[in-house]
């Protein structure tokens, strides 16, 4: 029992003397700490807890900004709109006028390294969410969607050869009037991606023993603008830097047969890690 | 020393996360490039904590003279 000398009574409830200071309550439930050597120090029940809260709350706020960096803190990502995940119409301005902030390009051109993990197993082509996985055709299709904050270097999903790089579309179209005018004429042809116009993109097939495997970037009409970084016979490594897709939005892997993918729609990816099947013929 | 935390560093700590949050979110609505952001940011910060002092010193010298 303890007098904090204004007349308040105070019981120990501490349980280990070992402990540098001693835990008080009255009753009136007002707890106070001992600390040794020191006076008293009050604890207002209430005022604590709200602080503590306010803490806490901070701290979970700045580690889920910190760890989603650079994509919305889960606190942000519920108020945004879905459309100003890509916003079409500041890119195409940019494009257009020709006048991309450099510190804007410096983040959008990141290209990070990664672990490649070990084993057969095919691995996401891009980073972005997934939108589609199923088999068509005779082969079986990874459809990655990118937004405006992922990294748009692509990977390859397997190792293998390169056999062949096609391009489709206006790779050097600048501007969507154009665009327009050559599609009118019948000069430009869209290709359908399964009910999305794909207007720019380019095939790099792989070699390898299962078959061909496709990886296919595609980009828009506004950026209309690719980077293959590979060439006919160079043999790739799984992972590997395929190119770059510069302010585009979709990636597919074709894989030859059907492949049963571990990744469910709209589960985020990350190229070159993210491992999309249990299958591990793959080489 | 009163057993609780000590206020301002609370607040403040309240100010950073708040201050990041409404970072976030503007920086992805209005797609500004990150620079001139960062630049209004530092601008308004600034010119918040400025108004914030004043708002204080003119607080004490009305308790004073007022």
């Amino acid at each position: 029992m303890r007098d904090d000398g204004g007349g308040r009574i105070y019981k120990s409830i501490s349980t280990s003397r070992r402990t540098p200071f001693e835990i008080l309550v009255n009753d009136k439930s007002i707890l106070a700490v001992s600390v040794p050597g020191v006076s008293y120090h009050m604890l207002s029940k209430g005022t604590l807890l709200v602080q503590c809260a306010i803490v806490v709350f901070c701290g979970v706020a700045l580690t889920q900004f910190a760890v989603n960096f650079p994509f919305p803190s889960p606190l942000v990502k519920p108020l945004l709109p879905p459309k100003v995940r890509w916003p079409t119409e500041q890119v195409q301005d940019w494009i257009e006028s020709g006048k991309i902030d450099g510190g804007f390009l410096d983040f959008f051109n990141r290209d990070p390294e990664r672990i490649v993990p070990s084993g057969k197993n095919p691995v996401s082509p891009a980073d972005g969410v997934l939108v589609s996985a199923g088999f068509h055709d005779g082969a079986s299709e990874f459809v990655v969607g990118l937004s405006f904050w992922d990294v748009h270097v692509v990977r390859t999903p397997v190792a293998g050869v390169v056999k062949s790089i096609e391009q489709d579309g206006s790779i050097f179209l600048r501007t969507f009037a154009e665009y327009q005018r050559r599609r009118q004429s019948g000069l430009e042809q869209d290709v359908a991606l399964r009910g999305k116009t794909a207007p720019v993109q380019a095939i790099v097939t792989l070699s390898t023993v299962q078959g061909d495997v496709k990886v296919r970037l595609i980009t828009s009409y506004w950026a209309s603008r690719l980077r293959i970084w590979v060439h006919d016979g160079q043999r790739l490594e799984k992972g590997e830097r395929v190119g770059r897709i510069l302010l585009g939005s979709t990636v597919v892997a074709e894989f030859p047969g059907e492949v049963e993918f571990s990744v469910q729609p709209s589960q985020r990816v990350v190229a070159g890690e993210t491992i999309i099947s249990k299958d591990n013929a793959f080489q | 020393m009163n057993g609780r935390l000590s206020w301002p560093f609370v607040i403040s700590i309240l100010y950073i996360t708040v201050a990041l949050i409404i970072f976030d979110y503007v920086w992805r609505v209005v797609v500004t490039p990150f620079n001139t952001l960062l630049f209004y940011a530092f601008v308004t910060s600034v010119a918040l904590a400025i108004l914030l002092l004043g708002l204080t010193r003119f607080a004490r010298w009305w308790q004073r003279n007022g």
